[in-house]
């Protein structure tokens, strides 16, 4: 049973090498033993912080920060605000612990409250451009597009593609970011967005359709 | 190829490009592909959509390694635990806190109950006939000082207790709780009258 609540967890998925999955360095080192232990699940971590434990969620916020920098982080395009979501999704996390249904996955739980303030934080940032486009564009850039040490062209497509992506509505991207770039099923996206397997499926469709049209009018446009 | 067979397969191929097609269309999808040189096309420009959302998520982001990490991690540990040592200042700091809050509950309980029993018109307890004048008819001509207490209860027939004017034939002015002290009279006499005889054979 905890085995397999912990190899349920998503594996990998495309961010940058430099910083993929693993643990962040400087852990003490009960929390790195909890964090790294296989064989004690999320759900476990969550009922010994229950118990008064402050080390289990140490370790949970150790298995789970960088996915949830990066979810916020490919929805919203900086990283300051990908860093605040992460932060605050932690925050609401050990809030509603209580409230975990010990029977669901814990990573889908937590990705639903990582998703939901990462898209609040790009609406936010969205309607900030919309009511004065011309006082927040310097301090509002998409951080992605400025992508430092990549070679010309690849950083160029980077840039491109992530100002597509800013074109799809919000719900659209959600499901492309969590599909495409994190890899999980449209199964387990459902639950994240609350919404049916059918509804998933069907956004992911109009999704990979959306992307691929818009794409095709931008590299138009700059053809032109 | 027909053109009604493409459209079904190119509604197919989002879900073709992310390996999500059923197995058994997967077949019919993988067949007209290599028939159809345009949905092929379209096949590969979905296919390069998501190839290209993939590279563009795998590119390095300035100022985000492990140190990064490393001092997200801190600060929400330290948050947490700040929040967290807040929270029990604030239950340890308020030994009597529970029993007050309790307190409160039941003052508020009861100023609900008094709105409830006093809600409406009909039913309030301040809507009540103010006492009459202790005056009756012999107070008025002199003939006695008796005073007489009037009904001090709701002011209309509908108020009173229920039961007591179905029940008993004396109604009027009697109904009421009056009523209701008759009846048990009543009862009383025919709890003393002598039990039924049986029928002679």
């Amino acid at each position: 049973m905890l085995k397999a609540n912990a190899a349920a967890r998503p594996g990998s998925f495309a961010v940058p090498a430099s910083a993929a999955v693993g643990l962040p360095p400087g852990l003490p080192t009960a929390v790195l033993q909890l964090a790294e232990d296989g064989a004690i699940s999320d759900a476990e971590l969550v009922r010994r912080t229950l118990a008064g434990q402050h080390d289990p969620f140490s370790a949970l916020v150790a298995r789970y920060q960088k996915r949830a920098f990066w979810i916020a982080w490919h929805v919203v395009g900086r990283v300051e605000d990908a860093r605040d979501v992460a932060q605050e999704a932690f925050v609401r996390l050990f809030r509603s612990l209580d409230k975990y249904d010990f029977t669901r996955s814990f990573y889908t739980w937590f990705y639903r409250i990582v998703m939901n303030l990462a898209i609040d934080s790009l609406r936010k940032i969205k309607s900030a451009r919309g009511q004065c486009l011309d006082d927040v564009l310097p301090t509002l850039t998409d951080e992605r597009e400025e992508a430092g040490d990549v070679p010309l062209q690849r950083g160029e497509e980077s840039g491109q593609v992530w100002s597509v992506l800013d074109k799809l509505d919000a719900k659209f991207r959600a499901v492309l970011v969590l599909r495409d770039i994190h890899g999980l099923s449209c199964r387990e996206i459902a639950p994240i967005l609350k919404v049916t397997h059918a509804t998933a499926r069907w956004r992911l469709h109009r999704g990979r359709l959306m992307f691929k049209e818009h794409w095709e009018r931008a590299q138009g446009g700059t053809e032109q | 190829m027909s053109a009604a067979s493409c459209d079904s397969i190119r509604a197919a191929l989002p879900w073709f490009v992310g390996e999500e097609l059923e197995p058994e269309h997967l077949a019919s999808v993988r067949a007209h592909l290599v028939d159809c040189f345009a949905c092929r096309a379209e096949a590969s420009a979905l296919q390069q959509g998501v190839s290209r959302l993939q590279r563009a998520a795998a590119a390095p982001v300035a100022g985000v390694d492990d140190a990064f990490f490393g001092e997200l991690h801190r600060t929400v540990v330290s948050r947490v635990e700040a929040m967290d040592h807040a929270e029990h200042r604030v239950a340890a700091g308020s030994p009597g806190g529970g029993i007050r809050a309790g307190l409160a509950l039941a003052a508020m309980a009861l100023v609900g109950l008094g709105f409830w029993l006093g809600r409406g018109t009909e039913s309030s307890i301040f809507d009540r006939r103010p006492l009459a004048t202790p005056v009756s008819i012999e107070s008025a001509t002199g003939t006695s000082p008796a005073l007489v207490v009037p009904w001090s209860g709701p002011r209309w027939p509908a108020m009173r207790p229920l039961g007591n004017e179905a029940d008993s034939d004396l109604g009027g002015e009697r109904a009421g709780m009056m009523a209701r002290d008759r009846l048990r009279d009543l009862v009383d006499e025919r709890m003393v009258l002598p039990p039924r005889q049986a029928p002679p054979r």
